[in-house]
């Protein structure tokens, strides 16, 4: 009905803006995700790939070229897997605390729950993941 | 009115995606709930099927055929049952330690370990949100698959949809 009424052209056009948004509103709840939980203290290895992943997948809402458009979503997927890949297999994660660091003094409470928060990056990478593929679902078919 | 403007076999096929796609965000929701209870400590029996499930989902809004998207509604539904099973019948789940405050000050539990009981529940409940979402999805392709033998047989369909359009004219 809708290439009746627009042509192909723009149908086309018009379904990979959509996904495109899916991608953008996708990478921007990843980035939520990871960003609260790495802000503070500071997880380097995963708040900045948050921020690429927001960064790229709202790029990919301004982009016209196929290529450019399976570029950036190969590079939110990227992010993504990295992100999930840091938490699943515990490398770079912040270190458990003890209780009785806190009662001395020694940690704050910030790092006390950081290893609890581990599940939020891993939320977002997965999220940021399946944002990633549906960019490359996209940029291929339309 | 939609049948009329768009004709039987079209406003199946929008009602078969729009169905679909709330199957995918049931999924996705169930997906959310289950990961976000399972990642850490990993929890390999609840994650995996909560991943797979939202994949699923998103194959069978994807997929055209009747028979792929009953298939894959019907595996959406079994993981989301699986997910419920495993926790309720105490299978395949961290066990629950006892909460004693002693076992945190000394460094024997983790604060992790301390809450999963609590992280059972988001289990279980992203399992039945994604069973839900696999309902659905199987009522979505029986009743309005996109294309199939359904839309072979709607000729009645076609017959008051030219009736309608036929009536407004003469108006």
């Amino acid at each position: 009905m809708l290439e009746s009424m627009i042509g192909p052209d723009t149908t086309k056009k018009m379904l990979a803006t959509g996904i495109s948004l899916v991608v953008a509103i996708l990478s921007f709840v990843a980035m939520a995700l990871i960003v609260i939980a790495s802000v503070n203290p500071l997880w380097h290895p995963v708040f900045w790939p948050g921020i690429v992943i927001l960064i790229f997948g709202c790029a990919s809402l301004g982009v016209r070229k196929k290529i450019s458009r399976l570029g950036l979503a190969l590079v939110v997927l990227a992010a993504g897997v990295w992100t999930f890949l840091n938490v699943v297999l515990q490398i770079n994660v912040p270190e458990a605390v003890e209780f009785s660091d806190i009662l001395s003094g020694d940690a704050g409470m910030p790092e006390m729950i950081a290893p609890i928060l581990l599940m939020l990056p891993g939320l977002g990478g997965v999220i940021g993941i399946f944002g990633g593929l549906a960019g490359i679902y996209g940029s291929l078919k339309y | 009115m939609l049948e009329a403007m768009l004709g039987p076999d079209k406003k199946k096929q929008l009602l078969g995606n729009g169905v679909l796609l709330a199957a995918v965000i049931l999924a996705f929701v169930g997906m959310c709930l289950a990961a976000v209870a399972s990642i850490n400590p990993m929890v390999h029996s609840i994650f995996w099927p909560a991943v797979a499930m939202l994949f699923i989902a998103s194959g069978a809004l994807i997929a055209s055929g009747k028979g792929v998207r009953l298939t894959l509604s019907m595996i959406l539904f079994l993981l989301g049952l699986w997910m419920v099973l495993n926790v309720a019948l105490h299978i395949n789940v961290p066990e629950v330690p006892e909460l004693d405050m002693s076992g945190l000050l000394t460094g024997g539990v983790e604060m992790t370990e301390m809450m999963t009981d609590t992280m059972l529940q988001l289990m279980t409940a992203g399992g039945v949100v994604g069973a839900a979402g696999g309902l659905v999805a199987i009522y979505g392709s029986l009743k309005f698959s996109g294309t199939g033998t359904q839309i072979a047989d709607s000729g009645a369909g076609t017959e008051i949809a030219d009736s309608g359009a036929g009536a407004q004219e003469t108006e």
